[in-house]
């Protein structure tokens, strides 16, 4: 049953945990057609001042929309969903980044549920005013 | 630094994309997901659709597209797209700011099936200055 069914404003949906790697950014660099170096050569990285590799915004977007899958179990769809990019989440090689996802029921109105998302790494918030709207599938 | 006249500017998709099942098992295992995941499933997928059409748009206005950083990103699914559907991205600039030497530029893209629109993106871009 999705995590969503009968839920009531200001309820809070359970934490997921998410790895990210090198091989996540290149998987989803090919997958999404965002090539931008960044995410991928260290050196280039560094180059423009980043203290390494960055991980897509959208990669981050992404698993906060799995996330939001997870808790919707194909009982609802995600219609609406906004983040801003606040912080970059650094990828070190031969390591991993966790990506701490957790969601609050903000507002239901005719059938429309908000979540309010917090997405953390490193114990800082990387994406921010991030929500979305679902509705029954 | 970017004219703010540029706002309203329309920039219509001038070929379409068709949607593949391939495209979207890798983006659904790239993070991880089952390659039988639906698009429904996946609401930031279009992004596939809609970051390339920026990409080619960049040039246009004057833009280094590899001083770009991704501000923040609205979606707004009213259905969802289906595998073999060939999408369209109409695109439009809603803002354009310059702040700190950066131009800020908010692009709309609806993704259209035939005459059908099916989702808005929204994407905040922000062109670094020359340091």
């Amino acid at each position: 049953m999705s995590a969503l069914t009968g839920i009531e404003i200001g309820a809070e949906l359970s934490t997921q945990t998410f790895q990210l790697d090198r091989v996540m950014l290149s998987n989803y660099a090919k997958a999404s057609g965002d090539l931008n170096p960044i995410h991928l050569d260290e050196v280039f990285a560094k180059s423009v001042g980043l203290p390494n590799v960055i991980a897509h915004g959208m990669l981050t977007m992404a698993l906060a929309g799995k996330a939001l899958n997870t808790w919707c179990n194909q009982e609802f769809n995600v219609v609406e969903i906004f983040a801003r990019f606040t912080k970059p989440v650094i990828v070190e090689a031969d390591s991993t980044t966790a990506l701490e996802v957790s969601g609050k029921i903000g507002e239901i109105t005719e059938g429309k549920i908000r979540i309010d998302l917090t997405v953390i790494s490193n114990e800082q918030k990387v994406l921010g005013m991030t929500r979305a709207f679902v509705v029954k599938a | 630094m970017v004219a703010p006249d540029l706002v309203g500017r329309k920039f219509l998709g001038t070929q379409t994309q068709r949607v593949n099942q391939q495209d979207l098992i890798s983006f659904a295992t790239s993070i991880g997901e089952n390659p039988d995941t639906q698009i429904s499933q996946l609401p930031t997928f279009p992004i596939r659709y809609t970051l390339n059409e920026a990409e080619r748009i960049a040039p246009e206005l004057g833009l280094d597209w590899s001083r770009v950083v991704h501000g923040d990103q609205r979606f707004i699914h009213y259905r969802f797209l289906k595998v073999d559907e060939e999408v369209r991205a109409d695109s439009e600039i809603e803002s354009v700011k310059s702040m700190a030497g950066n131009d800020i530029l908010t692009l709309r893209s609806d993704l259209f099936v035939g005459e059908e629109l099916v989702t808005s993106t929204w994407s905040t871009l922000v062109f670094r200055g020359q340091q």
